[in-house]
């Protein structure tokens, strides 16, 4: 299975946007839109890194809790994904 | 004035400070704009005291500022904060505006004494001070301004004001920018009052600002305002008002000291027992934690200052946010309680009623503001959020 090439789901997609407060309900969310201007400050990204990492079962290294990880929905997607892969590797 | 003193801003804000105790209950009862104080800061060039020397003002560090402050708020804490507050404005035009502006803008700070003002809350939101409602309109050449604005601190005496404003009519709240604008650049309508159990000279009035202004009073840096505000803006200011609590904590406490080395007024305490050496240590133990978790704060924000300027990425760590947070939570709490300590040791006459000779009721009341100021529950969620993120707090 191709690990890396794999678009985020749906899932993902749709926890991300519960915490873009300025994100209108319905309004297209593109994959590299900056998520800081969508409301997605620091108080939030810590909320929707407790979510993830509730949804996925994982906890993110001190070294992705960066503004860049939290940027835009591909870079956290790529920590995401690379994470949970290791996951199915190790399982 | 000799030309040492001319160039002491500690000095100078000893002389100046006179001017403040003198004015300070007059201004506390009436309610009123400290201006005869302001007048006096205006005179002695320390409204230019963290202006660069190149720009003509007193080229003063973090660490005299904070000095300054605590003299200044330990006459009068309401012209303390005014003060300390328009030197968090000038600090954000030094390191963030455009080189033309700083060029227009600083000498008039050293020389003429412009006051500048605040202005960054917004009814829709409160005090937050990341985002921001009011949009900036480009008009021609120029920007078109209209702000409402529900507290301003000395908003009516502003000289300039610094305010935040959402980058456009068609950018989100997060999306701010500053803007500069002088007095006669606006027209400026006063909607509310000031009538606040303390902190009663800062006038922090309800108002409206409108004004047509040239693009290059536009502040935008890289990195946006969110750069602006965790590289000076936040720190500076929670410096500054911690500062500003300390001095005037630091005020009331020698001034029952002096009342306790007086043997006719000391009649009444029992300086020689326990029960009054531990309260009075008790206090004394709260004012010196704050004093020296401030002096940390400012040492270590010099460091990262040196270390790689305002685009240093670690004034961006939660740990630096968080110990900011902690500046304003300690103080604010700690001081508003030693005081509180202090007026039950003091009792009724000393620190209850109004006392010439003591302003610790004044201080009482003063203090009971700092919590609210950019409220401490806002702060405790931030930084309970940040510190999970910050699990290696043993290393720096």
């Amino acid at each position: 299975m191709e690990r890396t090439a794999r678009m985020p789901d749906q899932r993902f997609i749709m926890m991300v946007r519960n915490h873009l407060k300025y994100l209108k309900p319905g309004a297209a969310l593109a994959l590299d839109q900056p998520l800081k201007l969508l409301g997605l400050d620091s108080m939030a990204a810590v909320d929707l890194l407790l979510d993830i990492e509730d949804n996925y079962g994982i906890t993110l290294p001190d070294t992705y809790l960066t503004e860049e990880t939290f940027s835009t929905i591909q870079a956290l997607w790529l920590v995401v994904e690379n994470l949970t892969s290791n996951l199915e590797i190790k399982g | 004035m000799t030309v040492a003193t001319r160039n002491n801003p500690i000095e100078l804000a000893h002389e100046v400070a006179t001017v403040l105790a003198a004015h300070a209950v007059a201004v506390d009862e009436q309610g009123v704009f400290p201006e005869a104080s302001m007048q006096a800061l205006k005179r002695s060039g320390l409204m230019g005291l963290v202006v660069p020397l190149e720009y003509g003002g007193l080229g003063g560090s973090y660490q005299t500022m904070v000095q300054v402050i605590q003299r200044l708020s330990s006459a009068c804490l309401s012209t303390g904060m005014i003060w300390a507050m328009h030197c968090q404005q000038v600090a954000t035009l030094v390191d963030h505006a455009p080189l033309e502006l700083r060029q227009r803008v600083l000498p008039q700070i050293a020389d003429e004494g412009m006051f500048v003002a605040s202005v960054t809350s917004e009814r829709e939101k409160g005090g937050h001070l990341l985002t921001a409602y009011a949009p900036v309109l480009l008009d021609g050449d120029g920007l078109l301004l209209l702000r409402d604005a529900p507290v301003v601190t000395g908003g009516a005496f502003g000289d300039g004001y610094l305010m935040t404003m959402r980058a456009s009519a068609e950018s989100p709240p997060s999306e701010v920018v500053l803007v500069f604008a002088e007095r006669a650049q606006l027209e400026i309508g006063i909607q509310a009052g000031w009538s606040a159990l303390g902190m009663r000279g800062t006038q922090s009035i309800g108002m409206t600002l409108k004004g047509h202004l040239p693009k290059e009073q536009l502040i935008d840096p890289p990195g946006g305002f969110a750069q602006i505000a965790v590289s000076t803006m936040i720190p500076v200011g929670h410096i500054a008002w911690a500062a500003s609590w300390l001095g005037a904590a630091q005020g009331a406490f020698e001034q029952m000291i002096d009342v306790f080395r007086d043997p006719k007024a000391r009649q009444g305490f029992n300086l020689q027992s326990d029960l009054f050496a531990m309260r009075l240590a008790e206090v004394r133990l709260q004012i010196d934690t704050v004093r020296a978790y401030l002096q940390q704060t400012v040492r270590e924000y010099d460091e990262l200052l040196n270390a790689g300027g305002v685009y240093n990425p670690a004034l961006r760590s939660p740990h630096f946010s968080i110990q900011i947070n902690n500046l304003k939570l300690l103080a604010s709490d700690m001081l508003f309680n030693a005081i509180n300590q202090l007026v039950q040791l003091s009792g009724l006459r000393y620190g209850y009623l109004k006392n010439p000779r003591v302003s610790l009721e004044r201080t009482f009341r003063d203090l009971r503001a700092a919590s609210l100021m950019y409220s401490n529950d806002r702060l405790l969620v931030a930084n309970g959020k940040l510190a999970l993120l910050d699990r290696d707090i043993v290393s720096v």
